[in-house]
């Protein structure tokens, strides 16, 4: 674990994502210190205002703090696209592996959904489920989820195959280890390293993901703050006040940036051939 | 295939019955008679058994009916075959875009790992994957509409221009009837939501292509190339890019799909009269059966292209066709 930390500060792109995300991570925890703490509060009077000494990043269309705004949006939508990934990578891998271990019948049977699931365009689906679950955040966070656990579920019953074929496996066997207990011990913590790093690439596209999702309306309700929804809110006013959208423009993008470094590193890590 | 289309009916067919509560109520919205109600379960056949729904509605696609829009109430189908072209001729020139500059732009990269013109292609391709498509488009509209002003913010032509197309592909059919100043107005409204559409595709090929390249490189035959004195250019463009064809169109249509769903947005953003805009309306109108069916359309749409793709592929190259044999 050392060295792959190690790794990532020697590679040149993972240097450059830790530092972003950490950044960002550090603003974010901070926010109630640098910033009033109420990403809420209207004060209609100074709507639209430009940056300025009181309001680092200007005001929005309700004339709330867009700095307060940002960093508290930032919160929310990371937790959303971390939650996303979880759950997609809980599913995925749990059925792929025991689809890849076992075989047989649920193997078929799940690769057939798998496969149908994939036949979707994965932000029309994600779409498709939020608008017909009812626009939330917790609607949205299952709709992307949904979309993403066959990559998950393909990945990890490709790596139990490999692994299952391993001698070490037969030699458990062989033992009398039971097959939960090689399947948990053996085949997945020894094909684990590539899902991890499809879970960093997969943060930073649910990320953009739930923005989009909240830019059609469909994620985050207001006034709650979310990137995607603030921007959608203020696209009246594109015109007259850019920084709205400017700041929490600049935030999804840097975010995924980041997340997508920390990928690449990931991967170089794991095999340095390619 | 079969059994893999059946759900993907199912999961199309489903997506009205996990509507909470009762659809009939959550589409008549509040204030509907209980005789409305009973009326609408009646035509949308949710007094069968849920079995023969889905069999009602199979049998219904299969006779060209994709149900009917709550807001306008008329067949979706007809609607989907006026936006369908404007949408094609946008993925089209998009898809034409992302491969007239990624091709080039891996290839280059790949020249020299590491060198300025690899750099270039690394920055600017995780830019390309990064950025939200609603985002660069406003970025876009900004800088060339609003501060530059060299072309239109949004829309498909400019309102004085009268449609005389036949086949709804106006590019084609200004081009056709020799209309060049059609042409020209309809191409300025195109560039901005095509390079929004192509930049994901852009990113991802130029990677992608790079990588292949490089691997290609290093192959022994590319060795005996040099030794016998061939110049670099050639060993680029003869040996080592014919290659990487095969996977390169693998990966198109693969990817094709995640253009399918930023047309979604683009069409918003550039009020592009597609069906991607077709789709925001619906969700702004909570109208589910247009949401259903433009589902089933993009899917469709998408199989086809990787379908395609797949078999292109495999033509081109066998080492595919023999890897899939096996």
């Amino acid at each position: 674990m050392t060295r792959f930390f190690q790794h990532m500060l020697v590679h040149r792109g993972g240097r450059a994502g830790v530092a972003i995300l950490g950044i960002m991570l550090i603003l974010m925890t901070i926010a109630p210190l640098v910033t009033s703490g109420v990403p809420d509060h209207m004060d209609v009077p100074r709507m639209l205002q430009a940056p300025s000494l009181t309001h680092p990043l200007g005001t929005d269309l309700f004339g709330r703090d867009v700095l307060t705004r940002t960093l508290y949006g930032g919160r929310h939508t990371l937790a959303i696209g971390l939650g996303v990934v979880t759950i997609a990578f809980i599913v995925g891998v749990g059925v792929g592996t025991v689809a890849g271990f076992r075989g047989g019948l649920f193997d078929a049977v799940s690769m057939r959904i798998v496969d149908a699931v994939l036949s979707f365009p994965a932000l029309v689906l994600a779409i498709a489920l939020a608008a017909a679950l009812g626009p939330g955040l917790l609607d949205a966070m299952l709709a992307i989820s949904i979309t993403m656990i066959p990559q998950f579920a393909r990945l990890s019953r490709r790596q139990a195959q490999h692994v299952s074929g391993m001698l070490y496996v037969e030699a458990a066997r062989v033992l009398g280890v039971g097959g939960l207990r090689i399947m948990v011990r053996h085949v997945l913590r020894n094909g684990i390293s590539p899902m991890l790093t499809l879970a960093s690439l997969s943060v930073g596209s649910a990320i953009l993901q739930v923005s989009s999702l909240g830019f059609l309306g469909l994620g985050a309700q207001p006034p709650s703050a979310e990137w995607g929804a603030d921007i959608a809110a203020n696209l009246d006013y594109v015109r007259v006040a850019p920084w709205v959208l400017m700041s929490a423009g600049a935030a999804i993008m840097l975010t995924v940036l980041s997340f997508n470094l920390i990928a690449d590193a990931m991967s170089d890590y794991l095999n340095p051939n390619a | 295939m079969v059994p893999v289309l059946g759900l993907v009916l199912l999961i199309v067919f489903g997506l009205t019955r996990m509507i909470p509560g009762d659809p009939a109520i959550t589409l008549l919205g509040p204030g509907a008679t209980n005789a409305q109600i009973s009326a609408l379960r009646h035509e949308l056949r949710l007094d069968r058994p849920t079995t023969l729904q889905f069999f009602d509605y199979v049998g219904g696609l299969a006779r060209g009916d994709l149900g009917t829009s709550i807001r306008t109430g008329r067949p979706v189908v007809d609607a989907l075959a006026a936006r369908l072209p404007a949408t094609i001729e946008l993925a089209m020139v998009a898809f034409v875009l992302a491969v007239t500059i990624g091709v080039p732009a891996g290839v280059m990269a790949a020249r020299r790992p590491g060198g300025v013109m690899d750099g270039a292609l690394q920055f600017f391709s995780l830019c390309g994957v990064s950025i939200p498509a609603f985002l660069l488009a406003f970025g876009l509209q900004y800088v060339f509409s609003a501060w530059l002003g060299w072309l239109p913010v949004a829309g498909r032509s400019s309102a004085f221009m009268i449609d005389d197309g036949r086949s709804g592909f106006l590019l084609i059919d200004s081009l056709l009837g020799c209309n060049f100043v059609a042409f020209t107005d309809l191409l300025g409204h195109i560039i901005l939501p095509a390079t929004v559409l192509a930049s994901f595709l852009t990113a991802m090929l130029g990677r992608f292509l790079r990588n292949v390249m490089i691997e290609t490189l290093s192959e022994d035959y590319i060795r005996t190339a040099r030794a016998k004195g061939m110049n670099e250019r050639q060993i680029l463009l003869n040996h080592a890019l014919p290659n990487a064809v095969g996977p390169a169109i693998m990966i198109l249509g693969v990817q094709f799909g995640d253009m399918l769903g930023g047309a979604i947005l683009t069409e918003t953003v550039f009020s592009w009269p597609g069906i991607g805009r077709y789709v925001f309306e619906a969700i702004r109108d909570r109208d589910y059966p247009v949401i259903q069916s433009t589902t089933l359309v993009f899917a469709i749409i998408f199989m086809t292209v990787s379908l395609g793709a797949d078999v292109l592929s495999a033509w081109i190259d066998p080492r595919l066709r023999r890897e899939r044999a096996r």
